[in-house]
């Protein structure tokens, strides 16, 4: 197995809690560069001490994840990250200009020399106010998006393309990627509907926000519908996301998980009851709306969300213990793994360190 | 010398815009003929499915004479030996135009009707002022399915007609073999060859979930025509024009009007004058 390292450019100055998106009254320039060097710092860390990927993702208007252009961040990352790929996971395609999201990431391919992989994501609820999208209509634009970006990587000859949402009269992308025929793709499978485009673009599958349970229906479905497809999904194939945080003893682990304040943590994006109520009734989740909505929600206590598969904690053996159940479940052959305490200094880097020395070796071997 | 004469009857209103039936003598055979609208001449030749209409010709026909042509062996026209391939229909429709007085035209054609149109193209270059090959199957790169057991009429959803003779519909095995030989051999070195003396800007349009040939075909289009712009149109089958109707008169409207210019969009994106 692999692992990738995702270190979100939380701001680590106050904010408004509870709300999205969250005003700006006390944002402080300093502290925002200074957040900055922090994740770069932890993602060299991170490349330093043997992890696979480093992963960069989309989110806006809040401070969680100071990163509206994860593409921006992944370019800076090729000239900082010396060994690990990068792990585009990735821009929220029905937002964007797929044909830009098409050219960035071939031009992050040149830059990395081949190191990216290509997840493109539907993003969260919220996302589709930020650029004022319907997203009722977010699944049938990522999928056009998709198949459009698909055409742009490989395509030799101008072409084109007259779409449901998209018109563009020529295309031809330069520069081309490096990887052939194109970078890895990876689309989130949480739903039935994905789970089938995926099958049927022969698409590689992340889950992410999200427990075992859920995402284990959900990968079967992923590989039942590959299979009809008549091929078979390999674990390289699937990227599982979670938080972790490694520790010399399981309890040393908790406690510091404790005094981080993870327990008050919610779901992603649901501190705006009315804005997710909005936006599942316009139906953004699909055919699967209360597990999806379900999935989103707040976050249990500690222990239940490493019973959940949302966490690994504890001490390295422990923790090795947990993604061994992950792999047994989802059939994942990496994962994307935040971090747990993300702003702590010299407890989070021991934890990125702890999990590069005394659990990737071994992680390796499964 | 081919030799021609047209007569008229108007047949019974189908939907607007009216369509008028009628029959030109050419090459010694009767070749049916719709017309609807008025204005510059944009002459459609059917594919394998048999003479039809779509919505887009509805379309099209509201700023264009349009006239579509039964192609020798299908429906009501009958077919001489001659019309064993596609350049051969090609010059019998080619007389048939003249008989008109349809001196110049913009010239679409679809599936292997667009196979036609190339050669009417390159056989007769004062003709066509533009050409506008709709899933045309000339070249075939992977020889993805004409005949074969795949389907042959792939709509990707419920069309809807403007016009169509059931009569000409391929699910009759003799319009299958028909089809499939005036296809051609996936790739036909006198055409592609021909091809570069094409000198019109050509737009030739491909449907991503076409059954018959691939999108892949289209880039051989673009090496081979001088003046060739390819379009992907999502979601649609072999049926393109069917399937997204008012995606390929959009396209195909704005290049009617601009010719190679249509890639500038002339459209407004003010949302709040």
């Amino acid at each position: 197995m692999k692992a990738s390292l995702f270190c979100t450019t939380r701001y680590e100055g106050q904010s408004k809690k509870g709300v999205w998106p969250v005003p700006a009254d006390s944002y402080d320039a300093e502290i925002a560069q200074k957040s900055y060097q922090r994740t770069l710092s932890q993602i060299r860390l991170g490349d330093d001490v043997g992890f696979d990927y480093v992963t960069v993702a989309e989110h806006h208007f809040a401070p969680f994840s100071m990163s509206p252009n994860p593409l921006i961040f992944a370019g800076a990352l090729t000239q900082v990250v010396k060994k690990a790929k990068i792990a585009l996971l990735g821009p929220d395609l029905p937002i964007l200009n797929p044909i830009r999201v098409a050219e960035e990431i071939a031009m992050l391919d040149n830059l990395s020399g081949g190191r990216v992989i290509a997840g493109l994501m539907r993003g969260s609820p919220n996302e589709y106010v930020t650029y004022n999208i319907n997203p009722g209509e977010s699944r049938e634009r990522f999928q056009e998006g998709v198949e459009l970006i698909k055409k742009a990587w490989t395509e030799p000859q101008p072409f084109g393309w007259q779409g449901r949402y998209y018109d563009y009269r020529t295309v031809s992308i330069w520069p081309r990627p490096v990887q052939k025929p194109h970078p890895q793709i990876f689309i989130s499978v949480a739903t039935p509907e994905s789970g089938e485009f995926a099958a049927r673009l022969r698409l590689s599958a992340g889950f992410a926000f999200t427990t075992l349970q859920i995402a284990s229906k959900a990968a079967a479905y992923y590989r039942e519908q590959a299979n009809a497809y008549g091929w078979t999904p390999q674990p390289e194939d699937v990227i599982y996301r979670l938080s972790f945080h490694v520790a010399p003893t399981d309890e040393q682990a908790m406690e510091e998980l404790v005094s981080s304040g993870m327990q008050t943590s919610v779901g992603l994006s649901m501190t705006n009851k009315a804005l997710e109520s909005a936006v599942a009734g316009s139906g953004y989740y699909g055919r699967d709306i209360e597990t999806q909505r379900a999935r989103l929600q707040s976050r249990g206590q500690i222990e239940e969300r490493i019973h959940n598969g949302q966490l690994l904690a504890g001490s390295p053996e422990t923790v090795l213990k947990q993604i061994t159940r992950i792999r047994d479940t989802i059939g994942a052959g990496m994962l994307d793994l935040s971090l747990g305490i993300a702003t702590m200094g010299a407890i989070t880097n021991r934890s990125i360190e702890m999990f590069g020395t005394d659990v990737l070796p071994r992680m390796h071997e499964l | 010398m081919s030799t021609a004469s047209v007569s008229h009857t108007t047949a019974p209103t189908v939907t607007t815009p009216a369509i008028k039936f009628s029959t030109v003598k050419a090459d010694g055979i009767d070749i049916r003929c719709l017309e609807a609208g008025s204005g510059k001449p944009l002459v459609y030749l059917h594919g394998s499915s048999g003479l039809r209409l779509s919505a887009t010709h509805r379309a099209l026909a509201s700023n264009h004479r349009l006239i579509a042509l039964e192609l020798p062996g299908f429906g009501k026209t009958a077919a001489k030996t001659a019309h064993g391939t596609a350049r051969g229909i090609a010059a019998t429709m080619a007389a048939a135009l003249h008989a008109m007085g349809v001196e110049g035209c913009d010239l679409m054609g679809h599936s292997l009707g667009a196979n036609v149109a190339l050669w009417l193209a390159i056989d007769h270059p004062t003709l066509a002022r533009s050409l506008i090959l709709v899933a045309p199957t000339a070249i075939r790169p992977e020889d993805s399915g004409i005949g074969g057991a795949r389907p042959f009429v792939v709509t990707a959803h419920k069309p809807e007609h403007l016009w169509i003779d059931e009569s000409s519909a391929t699910s009759n095995p003799s319009m299958r073999e028909l089809s499939q030989k005036l296809s051609g051999p996936p790739r036909d070195a006198e055409l592609e060859k021909a091809m570069a003396g094409i000198a019109i800007p050509v737009l030739a349009l491909f449907g991503t979930r076409c059954m018959v040939v691939s999108t892949d075909a289209a880039r051989e289009y673009n090496r081979g025509i001088p003046k060739c712009f390819t379009t992907m149109v999502y979601d649609a089958g072999h049926e393109i024009d069917l399937d997204r109707p008012d995606a390929v008169t959009s396209v195909v409207g704005n290049f009617l009007e601009h010719g190679e210019t249509f890639i500038v969009n002339r459209d407004s994106a003010m949302i709040n004058p």
